[in-house]
């Protein structure tokens, strides 16, 4: 089940939909998500290819445009739920931290 | 040193770790991985290098699809612009490539990368599996059902236990083949979920080796111990069967190229398969039946004599207890036959001795079934007992006795009674390790021959 298995996204899962805020070609995904990480995340071409084709059969991202074998994608409303449910989740994350240590 | 080398493939379809470090090595030392041929991996000469290889999988790949899919294309275009070139496809698996070392990995997520590649398994090699355990079964069973109908001939024959070895082993190695799968996964999917990479499946490649090792020395054992018709027999048709293995494969790239749809080309195969190993079995059948060549070996008769207008075939062979052996007998002919089959448990032989008269034909005719393992004579026996009353009704059984007429210490001889009344031929003698059924049409035997046969043997 889609929405079982995206409960909560991996950090390659989470860059991927930011960068299709705006509509992007499949292949560009790659270098645009080590730019906005500095290097930091790196999502291989199959690994890309895999979760673009499972986050389209999930809703969260639909094919904007084919030209010749490059497929050009961009955010649904399911998808961007999912990023706002994983932002949310992740500033809990981090309240809770400096709670903690703001305290002591 | 040539321009290719050829390697056995001996990878399992899960095991990527494996083929990338191989193929890396191989790159290393002067072996750039060329493609995948029906029973070998052939690599190219080239200058040392280091390249980096990553294998990732397409489930929905198959070796009949006319050209790659179009996610195939795809993936191959994500991948070249992340610096990796196609080096080949084997079922499922694509094979890449990368000079440059950071080149950033094909499968960066763990538990995705594990996903695709329980997809692929499942519809490949756990389907071909599953229906391969099951022909194999079916086969196994037939011929233990068929054995089960008489054990001794089984047991002597060396070319059915070496067959049934390797049937045997071929269920052995299906589920030895399933279980490491299953056991892979778990480990893999424990790692996975840390975020670790997949284990390599180290000791699968050596553990296949050992296993084509024990059954090649199977196949070895099963063509010594046939004769020398049956070995030419078989040759030309293991020969038959990799020629069609190769025809296959050139059918299926032909259907390929000219873009037959991944059905039509898997049908077209699949009838190919049949028809070339239908006419290879009925032609090799046809050859065998015209030219007269037995398989089993031939067996000629050395005269001809006749008695009383009748012609009886002589033979001359050597048997182990002849009739001059324990009473004197006067005859003008003698013939003497012996078959026998031996194998590592157990010695079939079937004798018989004819004299020849002006006027009459006397002789006898004895089984001498010897076995070498002595935990298996009373299942021999037993076994003996229940071909011989195959025929015979409940009463039959019960009113045949066994009855002890000569003992020494080696050695029980029996006379065979029916319904209390002893039966004109028909004897049984149990030595240590020997069981002897007799047919004599003599006079009554003595207890000074009965000691002379036993003699015999004892030798």
């Amino acid at each position: 089940m889609p929405r079982e298995k995206f409960q909560t996204l991996t950090e390659q899962m989470f860059y991927i939909l930011l960068c299709l805020k705006e509509e992007c070609c499949g292949i560009d995904i790659m270098s645009r998500v080590e730019e906005m990480t500095k290097g930091r995340v790196r999502v291989g071409p199959g690994t890309l290819y895999n979760l673009l084709e499972q986050f389209q059969s999930a809703d969260f991202i639909k094919e904007t445009k084919v030209e010749g074998r490059k497929r050009s994608y961009i955010l649904l409303e399911k998808g961007q739920e999912m990023l706002w449910e994983e932002y949310e989740r992740l500033k809990v994350l981090t309240q809770d931290f400096e709670r903690l240590f703001d305290n002591e | 040193m040539g321009e290719y080398k050829y390697q056995l493939a001996s990878f399992a379809l899960f095991d990527y770790k494996g083929v990338e470090t191989h193929l890396e090595k191989m790159a290393a030392k002067g072996w750039r991985f060329d493609q995948i041929g029906s029973f070998a991996w052939r690599f190219r000469k080239a200058e040392p290098a280091r390249v980096k290889y990553s294998v990732t999988y397409v489930p929905e790949a198959s070796e009949f699809d006319p050209e790659p899919l179009e996610k195939q294309k795809e993936m191959e275009e994500y991948c070249e612009a992340a610096g990796r070139e196609k080096a080949g496809s084997w079922m499922q698996m694509q094979i890449f490539c990368s000079e440059t070392p950071e080149a950033v990995p094909i499968e960066t997520d763990e538990l995705l990368r594990l996903e695709i590649i329980k997809k692929s398994m499942k519809k490949n090699f756990l389907f071909s599996h599953l229906l391969l355990l099951l022909v194999f079964l079916m086969n196994a069973f037939t011929q233990f059902q068929i054995a089960s109908g008489n054990w001794l001939e089984f047991l002597a024959d060396s070319s059915r236990l070496w067959n049934f070895a390797i049937w045997f082993l071929g269920i052995f190695y299906l589920l030895f083949d399933v279980a490491y799968y299953w056991n892979w996964l778990k480990k893999a999917e424990k790692e996975a979920k840390e975020g670790r990479a997949c284990p390599a499946p180290r000791l699968y490649r050596t553990l296949s080796r050992i296993f084509l090792g024990i059954l090649a020395a199977v196949v070895l054992g099963l063509f010594c111990s046939y004769n020398r018709n049956m070995v030419l027999f078989m040759m030309i048709y293991l020969i038959g069967i990799v020629l069609i293995i190769l025809l296959l494969r050139k059918v299926q790239k032909t259907l390929k190229k000219q873009g037959m749809s991944k059905t039509g080309n898997w049908i077209l195969t699949i009838v190919a398969d049949v028809v070339l190993v239908v006419s290879l079995l009925g032609g090799l059948t046809a050859v065998v039946l015209k030219s007269g060549i037995h398989l089993d070996g031939e067996k000629e008769p050395v005269s001809v004599y006749e008695v009383l207008g009748r012609e009886w075939k002589v033979y001359n062979e050597e048997i182990p207890l002849r009739i001059e052996d324990f009473m004197a007998a006067e005859y003008e002919a003698s013939s003497c036959e012996a078959e026998e089959t031996s194998s590592i448990l157990l010695r079939l032989g079937e004798y018989n001795q004819k004299l020849f008269t002006d006027s009459v034909v006397l002789g006898m005719q004895y089984e001498v079934i010897t076995v070498k393992v002595k935990c298996l004579y009373d299942f021999c026996l037993n076994a003996f007992f229940e071909k011989e009353f195959r025929h015979s009704s409940r009463e039959e059984r019960e009113k045949t006795e066994f009855r002890v007429v000569y003992e020494t210490e080696q050695a029980k001889f029996h006379r065979v009674y029916y319904d209390g009344v002893p039966m004109a031929h028909d004897w049984l003698l149990l030595t240590e390790n020997k069981i002897i059924p007799m047919t004599l049409y003599l006079e009554d035997l003595t207890e000074e021959q009965m000691e002379k046969i036993i003699k015999k043997f004892s030798d």
